[in-house]
C-alpha cells in the first residue's frame, strides 16, 4: 500500500498495514531499516522473529515455522538481504558425469540427464563434487528426485573433523527438495552425496548457491527456542527456557572493525543466575576480539551489562553494568561500541564506559544467543529483534532501529 | 499443524549420558541433547529441558518402536531416564521441580 503525506483515507482504516509505505516519510520499517543501515555491506547480523518466512524448526531448513508454539532451528539473518550467490555446482542436470567423482557406472548411473542410483552400497560419499563447500558459510541446496521407489538422500559437508556436517533431504517421493547447509570451519570444501542403504531413486538438477548473511541455527531439538506471541502487542517472539536454549552462527568475521553497535529487544524474566543473551566467541573473558551482553548481568543481580574486548588485549576489564532492572521486565538494550561503551536501555543513555579495551579489531567467531559457548549460563527469557552491526550507527539510524524494534517488545520511547 | 506444547525435563546418570544421547540422535534430535551438567549426592547426572509435541513424545516412548529401532545393547539405559512431563508446562517450574526431586544442582567446576 502506498500514500502521500496529503493523502487521506475516509474509513479505511482496515486497509492500512504494519507495511504500508508513506511517499516522503522518513518512517521505515524493520525490513527498510535493517537494508538501510547495512547498505554498504558491513559486517553484522539482524535477526526478525516477526518475519515467520526467516525461520525453520530444524537446523536444515526443511520445515517452516508457520506458527506460534514451533520450535526454531534456523533463523536467517536479513542483514545481507537474503541474497542467493550465482550456482556453484558443475553439471547439477548431469549431462554426463563431467564435474562429479564417485559414480561407478554400475549401480550409480548417468543417464538422460538423471544420476541413477539403483540400490548401492552406501559410499562415503557415493559421489561428490570438490572445492564447493567454503568455511563457515551457508548455502542453499537442492535437487528434484524422480523414479522414486525406496531410499533417501544425504548432502554433507566434509570437514577436517571426523564429524563432518551432515544435512538429509527426507525423501519419501519424486519431487524438488531444499535444505540449508551450515559449513563448519573446518570445511575442506567436498560436498558429498550419499544414499541410504537400499535406495532406489533418480536425482537432477542439484543446486548450490550461498545464501549471504550470518544465519543463526540449532541442530540439536532439546536445545531449541520456542516461537511464541505476545497476547498484548501481537508480536512474535523466541522463548529460551534458561535450561539449554541457544542458537549460534558460523564464524563472523568482524576483523575489520573495532566497532560494534548492538541493539536487541528482550524481556527477560529471571535474575536467579547470570544470563547471557549475546555473546561473540566461546567466552568474551578469554577470547580476544569478543562482545557480551549478559542479561542479568550476575546471579541475583537485576541488571543488563556489556562488555568487550578488541584482539589486542591485556586484560578483558571493560564492563558496563546497569542496574534497577528486576525481572520480569521488558527492555531494548542498545550498546554503541568504540573506543569508549555506551549503554542505552529503553532509548536513554544509562551508562558510558572508558576504560582500556585494548588495541586492535573485533575477532572472527562464532555468535552465541542464549546460552555461553552454547553451555552455560542460558538466558531465561525471550527475545524479539537482535541486530548488531560492524560500525558506529548515527544518531538518527539509532533513534530508527530503537523505535521500530521497541514497540513489538512493549517499550514505550 | 503442529504445536510444540508438552515440557519435557530428561535427565540420566552419567554413565548412560552416551548410550541416551545415541538413541536421541536415531530418533533425529540431533546431538548432544542431555548437556547439562548436574551434581547429586552420588556422582554427576545429565539433564536437558525440552518442549515436544505430545504426539512426538508419544511415538519416542512407544515400546514396541524402541524395541525395533534402538540395538539391544542400548535399551538398558533408558531404564535410567528420569522423565518429568507436564502438558502446557512453564520450562523453569518443570526443570526446578525436577531438579528438587532428584536432589540435584548445576554442577559447578571449581
Amino acid at each position: 500500500m502506498i500514500k502521500t503525506q496529503l493523502a487521506m483515507s475516509v474509513g479505511g482504516s482496515g486497509i492500512w498495514t504494519g507495511d504500508t509505505v508513506q511517499i516522503g516519510s522518513s518512517s521505515k520499517n524493520l525490513t527498510q531499516l535493517i537494508k538501510s543501515i547495512f547498505a554498504t555491506g558491513e559486517q553484522g547480523f539482524a535477526y526478525d522473529p516477526n518475519d515467520l518466512s526467516t525461520m525453520f524448526q530444524d537446523a536444515a531448513g526443511t520445515i517452516p515455522v508457520t506458527a506460534a508454539g514451533q520450535p526454531v532451528g534456523l533463523m536467517l539473518d536479513k542483514g545481507k538481504g537474503l541474497v542467493l550467490g550465482t550456482e556453484i555446482i558443475a553439471n547439477g542436470s548431469f549431462s554426463g558425469t563431467a564435474g562429479w567423482s564417485g559414480i561407478n557406472g554400475s549401480d550409480e548411473v548417468v543417464s538422460d540427464g538423471f544420476l541413477n542410483f539403483i540400490n548401492p552400497a552406501v559410499g562415503n560419499p557415493n559421489v561428490s563434487q570438490a572445492g564447493i563447500i567454503q568455511p563457515s558459510k551457508s548455502y542453499r541446496i537442492s535437487f528434484r528426485v524422480a523414479n522414486y521407489v525406496a531410499g533417501a538422500v544425504y548432502l554433507q559437508a566434509y570437514a577436517t573433523n571426523a564429524l563432518n556436517n551432515v544435512m538429509s533431504a527426507q525423501i519419501s517421493a519424486n519431487g524438488v527438495y531444499t535444505a540449508y547447509l551450515h559449513a563448519p570451519a573446518d570445511a575442506t570444501g567436498l560436498l558429498g552425496i550419499r544414499v541410504a542403504e537400499g535406495s532406489n531413486l533418480s536425482i537432477t538438477d542439484v543446486s548450490v548457491k550461498e545464501l549471504l548473511g550470518n544465519h543463526a541455527y540449532q541442530s540439536v531439538s532439546a536445545s531449541r527456542p520456542v516461537l511464541q506471541r505476545n497476547a498484548a502487542t501481537g508480536a512474535y517472539y523466541l522463548a529460551f527456557d534458561g535450561v539449554d536454549d541457544f542458537l549460534q552462527t558460523n564464524n563472523i568475521d568482524f576483523t575489520a572493525t573495532d566497532k560494534v553497535s548492538l541493539f536487541a529487544s528482550v524481556r527477560k524474566l529471571s535474575d536467579a543466575t547470570q544470563g547471557m543473551l549475546i555473546e561473540l566467541s566461546a567466552a568474551w573473558s578469554t577470547n580476544a576480539g569478543s562482545f557480551v551482553v549478559l542479561a542479568p548481568s550476575y546471579s541475583g543481580g537485576a541488571a543488563y551489562s556489556v562488555a568487550a574486548r578488541l584482539s589486542v588485549a591485556d586484560t578483558a576489564n571493560q564492563q558496563s553494568v546497569v542496574t534497577g532492572y528486576s525481572s520480569p521486565v521488558s527492555s531494548l538494550i542498545t550498546a554503541l561500541i568504540s573506543t569508549d561503551t555506551k549503554v542505552r536501555i529503553d532509548g536513554v543513555l544509562k551508562a558510558t564506559n572508558t576504560s582500556n579495551k585494548g588495541t586492535g579489531t573485533y575477532g572472527n567467531h562464532p555468535l552465541y544467543i542464549g546460552r555461553r559457548g552454547g553451555a552455560s549460563i542460558p538466558f531465561t527469557g525471550h527475545l524479539y529483534s537482535l541486530i548488531g552491526i560492524g560500525r558506529l550507527t548515527t544518531d538518527s539510524e539509532t533513534i530508527a532501529l530503537e523505535k521500530a524494534i521497541a514497540k513489538n517488545v512493549g517499550v514505550t520511547l | 499443524m503442529k504445536i510444540f506444547n508438552l515440557s519435557v525435563v530428561n535427565i540420566v546418570p552419567d554413565t548412560h549420558r552416551v548410550n541416551v544421547d545415541l538413541i536421541a540422535e536415531m530418533y533425529g534430535c540431533g546431538h548432544p541433547n542431555l548437556s547439562v551438567k548436574l551434581q547429586g549426592d552420588d556422582g554427576i547426572y545429565w539433564g536437558c529441558h525440552s518442549k515436544w509435541n505430545p504426539d512426538d513424545y508419544a511415538t519416542f516412548s512407544d515400546e514396541d518402536l524402541r524395541n525395533d529401532l534402538i540395538q539391544p545393547d542400548l535399551r538398558p539405559s533408558l531404564g535410567f531416564l528420569y522423565e518429568r512431563i507436564v502438558l502446557d508446562g512453564d520450562a523453569q517450574e518443570n526443570w526446578q521441580a525436577a531438579l528438587s526431586e532428584l536432589g540435584l544442582i548445576i554442577f559447578e567446576s571449581e
